[in-house]
């Protein structure tokens, strides 16, 4: 079999077989909703730090140099957050995962439209929204996966929390 | 159109892993008669040549998936094939 398989090989090299994908959106497995949870932290900072830059009005060029920045920054991170769901939801979760967490088609639609909002605005509570539904889509994915998950304070200026799975 | 009888396809990605590794060939009968469940087919989907299993067959229409499901994109995700657009049922894999 190996013999055909170079003879067939070095036809291949000739005439160029056609290709037959086995159509896997990269087959590496490798998913995890960590980035998406970073990311509604990020957003939340960066409403706290804009915040604080408004508190005297903005008045100085370094005041607004800092909140043009985070703006900035916030819509860099609502971005990589919509996209880091948007792989979980069409890459990752697969029928059986909608039949065990039927919720979770409405929780992603809710939260990307969240995430849209969070970058219309500077709203904490639409950003704690955003974080608390992503930690959702984490409790589900790790579900999925039969790990159990804890939420726990995390170490980011923004005192909120983060879900990890318990191993 | 016209199509030869037998044709040869080198397979890309691992959907079908074990039964078909990566970079394999696979040889192909396209005048195949008729398709039923288990059968590995060659289809047309979304403009792609792809490689995939019959699950259930339904009159004109086909349900496939991938043998590796943890990371295959099959009629799980794009529904039921057509048979008209099955290329060919497979015959060997080299």
């Amino acid at each position: 079999m190996a013999f055909l398989k170079y003879v067939v090989s070095r036809i291949d090299r000739l005439v160029g077989f056609p290709v037959a994908y086995a159509h896997c959106d990269v087959p590496c497995g490798i998913y995890d909703p960590h980035t998406a949870q970073m990311a509604a932290h990020t957003v939340i900072r960066m409403d706290m730090l804009i915040a604080e830059a408004m508190k005297n009005g903005a008045a100085t060029v370094e005041d607004r140099n800092k909140m043009v920045r985070c703006i900035g920054v916030k819509e860099q991170h609502a971005e990589i957050l919509k996209h880091e769901i948007e792989v979980l939801w069409g890459d990752y979760f697969k029928p059986e995962h909608v039949k065990d967490h039927p919720e979770l088609h409405e929780l992603v639609w809710n939260t990307l439209k969240l995430a849209g909002k969070a970058k219309q605005g500077t709203d904490i509570k639409t950003a704690e929204d955003l974080l608390e539904n992503v930690e959702k889509i984490a409790e589900v994915f790790w579900a999925t996966k039969k790990v159990a998950t804890v939420r726990v304070k995390s170490f980011y200026p923004t005192e909120r929390t983060m879900v990890y799975p318990k191993v | 159109m016209m199509r030869f009888p037998i044709m040869i396809y080198r397979v890309a990605q691992r959907s079908m892993e074990p039964s078909i590794k990566e970079g394999s060939y696979i040889v192909v009968n396209c005048w195949y008669s008729k398709v039923e469940a288990k059968d590995i087919v060659v289809l047309m989907s979304s403009g792609m040549i792809m490689v995939k299993r019959v699950g259930r067959t339904n009159g004109s229409r086909v349900f496939v998936v991938g043998d590796n499901r943890e990371s295959s994109i099959d009629s799980r995700q794009l529904g039921w094939i057509d048979k008209k657009d099955i290329l060919g049922k497979l015959i060997m894999v080299v």
